[in-house]
């Protein structure tokens, strides 16, 4: 059964109920109307950020459902992002950006994990400068700040 | 939404934060001021101080001389003090807990041990009394005491009774209870959910020595100065007691937590006369679930306490003789079972696993001996689904290759494995055997069903992996991290061109 979703600015997309329930809030929302021909509105959700949204959920239509994983090593890896999930996300600052905070939104655990290593990935390994240039931020503080900051901090290095 | 930074929201960054090291969280902190105030939090909420002892081998010698290295780390007091608002937790090796003590507002958890001073100065000046009454609002404390004398539990256990009200988790290491403080204690116990007592003890110089008899019973008079009081509040006891905490002492101790849904006892080096059976006999444990006893027991010993438990989900009779008793009592629990860990064992057979897997649906994790491949493809299908690890070494006779494809089938149906290990694990010596061949001719192609598979491990058999097999592993198990064998048998007999294949994967190679 097709679902219709609804942007922010007023654009329908029909997507089959299984691509549509990627998203636990939409699965939710789903679950909690019955079954219903009505649009979904997603006011937090504009259209070109839905559509790409929408093209992640196709492609992981078939994917088994996460579960929150107790045992799951507190430090993770960010290296492990698949082939097809890394060209997805070759995108802009600002549509990352966008889709991480979708993905949060409508609730789609999975996306949110690539969209957060992505984000992890052009940190690391960077300078702190390397890291202003890369999310264009000014640097507001002082050199001695900066050398007290690592003073304090320096014993988190080898955590 | 647009023009939302990801990084304002706390719960992303704490997610975006999770996939960087330590050093790499330090040098977001130089980025800019807004950067500094989202990530110091995380810096500062898991905060360890202690000393790392590192031997290092002098330069100037070849052999021996070794020298001894004493690294202090984590952060100076007065840093810790100015970020205190941000420590959830907070571990502390240190002589002098005075230099810690202020009031953290968002102190959870604190761990402290005092260091074992040699020169036994001044004990009590290590008790971290002042810490303790500055953070009245902690849920979780762990106390560490291995001094020989002048222990410091006994004053903390006047402040914890005092003050800590929210207390509900306390572990104890190297306590050694003193009559007068007691009462103190079983205040304390009013209140918690957890208790730990690791090398617990009751000094035996303070109670009356019977004319004749070994020291050991002077303990156990002491079990009768307890009172008849019960904790049944107590959800979960991790237990080691001191070796000469004797037998009635114990038994006692025991008998006043009887709303216990968790018990993990740990290992002493030496031997304990206490006999746990005697606490099943009794029945005075209905709620428990979990019971990890890693003692070796007899197999009428299991038998008993596993008939007297009621629906048991996580059990742990590791180096036990799980013999047709136990095996027997075991059978009320297979519906609710998720976690068995019974081997080494002895007294095991085949068939007692092949009960164990077709009739336990809600399995997650095994652990068990050798098994005979001829004796696990016969019976009905196995149920245990949920199964993330198995341990099991299943062993083949020369003639019995026709029976490969059966086992392949079998585990293929296991598909939330990650880890499968059926080697000789935790076998030493050199040791070679039989067990299931990686490869393709022999069936291997069916477990590409197993998509969560990150470990695999195959030490101690004798295997002749081709190229053909790693790249079949590649490009099937997706998820798989770790492949265990030992690399100079014939596991990796092209050794370098299968090495540098597996890496390509991005698949470990451990061996030892």
């Amino acid at each position: 059964m097709p679902v219709t979703l609804v942007s922010l600015d007023n654009e329908n997309y029909v997507v089959d109920k299984e691509v549509a329930e990627r998203s636990i809030l939409i699965k939710n929302m789903l679950e909690d109307v019955g079954e219903t021909d009505s649009p979904i509105p997603l006011p937090n959700v504009t259209s070109t950020v839905l559509k790409k949204v929408i093209e992640y959920c196709e492609h992981h239509r078939n994917d088994p459902i996460q579960v929150p994983d107790e045992t799951d090593d507190p430090r993770k890896r960010s290296n492990d992002i698949e082939e097809w999930d890394m060209k997805f996300m070759q995108v802009d600052q600002e549509m990352l950006f966008e889709i991480i905070l979708a993905a949060n939104y409508l609730d789609i655990k999975p996306l949110l994990d690539v969209g957060c290593k992505t984000v992890a990935n052009i940190i690391k390994g960077k300078t702190p400068e390397e890291i202003r240039k890369a999310f264009n931020i000014v640097n507001d503080f002082t050199p001695e700040e900066e050398a007290q900051i690592r003073k304090e901090n320096e014993w988190a290095e080898d955590r | 939404m647009s023009n939302l930074n990801p990084f304002e929201l706390p719960e992303i960054r704490t997610h975006i934060a999770s996939y960087l090291d330590g050093p790499e969280l330090v040098l977001c902190l130089q980025v800019c001021k807004s950067w500094y105030n989202r990530f110091i939090p995380l810096i500062w909420k898991d905060v360890q101080v202690y000393y790392s002892h590192k031997y290092v081998r002098k330069k100037t010698t070849r052999k021996g001389a070794y020298q001894k290295l004493v690294a202090r780390k984590g952060p100076l007091p007065e840093y810790l003090e100015r970020h205190r608002q941000f420590v959830h937790s907070l571990r502390i090796e240190d002589e002098d807990s005075d230099r810690y003590a202020f009031n953290y507002p968002n102190l959870q958890k604190f761990a402290y041990s005092g260091i074992t001073n040699e020169q036994e100065t001044s004990k009590n000046d290590c008790a971290p009394i002042a810490f303790l009454e500055l953070n009245p609002a902690i849920v979780e404390l762990e106390i560490s005491d291995y001094a020989s004398s002048n222990s410091f539990v006994a004053p903390c256990l006047k402040v914890l009774r005092a003050h800590q009200h929210d207390l509900r988790k306390l572990t104890l290491r190297g306590f050694k209870i003193e009559k007068e403080s007691l009462d103190d204690f079983w205040g304390v116990c009013e209140r918690l959910e957890l208790l730990g007592l690791l090398d617990f003890n009751i000094n035996v110089n303070d109670f009356e020595l019977i004319d004749g008899f070994p020291a050991f019973v002077k303990v156990d008079v002491a079990a009768i100065l307890f009172t008849d009081t019960t904790y049944p509040g107590l959800r979960q006891l991790h237990y080691r007691p001191h070796v000469l905490f004797g037998r009635e002492g114990q038994f006692e101790l025991l008998r006043k937590f009887p709303g216990i849904e968790d018990l993990s006892c740990f290992r002493t080096d030496v031997y304990s006369s206490f006999n746990m059976t005697r606490c099943f006999e009794t029945k005075m444990w209905s709620n428990l679930r979990k019971l990890s006893l890693p003692h070796p027991l007899k197999d009428s010993e299991l038998a008993i306490i596993l008939h007297e438990m009621n629906r048991a989900t996580n059990l742990n009779f590791i180096d036990s003789e799980f013999g047709p008793l136990a095996s027997q009592a075991l059978i009320p629990h297979y519906s609710t079972v998720t976690e068995l860990v019974l081997s080494p064992w002895t007294g095991g057979t085949s068939s007692m696993v092949r009960d164990i897997l077709c009739n336990c649906p809600q399995l997650e994790h095994l652990q068990a001996n050798r098994v005979l491949a001829r004796d696990v493809v016969e019976g009905g299908p196995w149920v245990c689904h949920s199964l993330r690890r198995l341990v099991v070494y299943i062993q083949f006779s020369k003639e019995e290759l026709e029976l490969h494809p059966l086992i392949y089938a079998r585990l293929s149906r296991l598909v939330k494995l990650r880890s499968l290990a059926i080697g000789l694990n935790g076998y030493r010596g050199n040791q070679y055997s039989c067990g299931l061949y990686i490869q393709l001719s022999q069936g291997l192609g069916a477990l590409a069903s197993l998509k969560e598979l990150e470990y695999l491990s195959v030490l101690r058999t004798y295997q002749s992996v081709g190229v053909e097999e790693v790249r079949w592993i590649g490009e099937n198990l997706k998820s798989l991290k770790v492949f265990h064998g030992r690399k100079n048998s014939k596991i990796f007999k092209v050794d370098k061109e299968i090495c540098a294949l597996l890496k390509q994967y991005g698949i470990k190679i451990h061996s030892f």
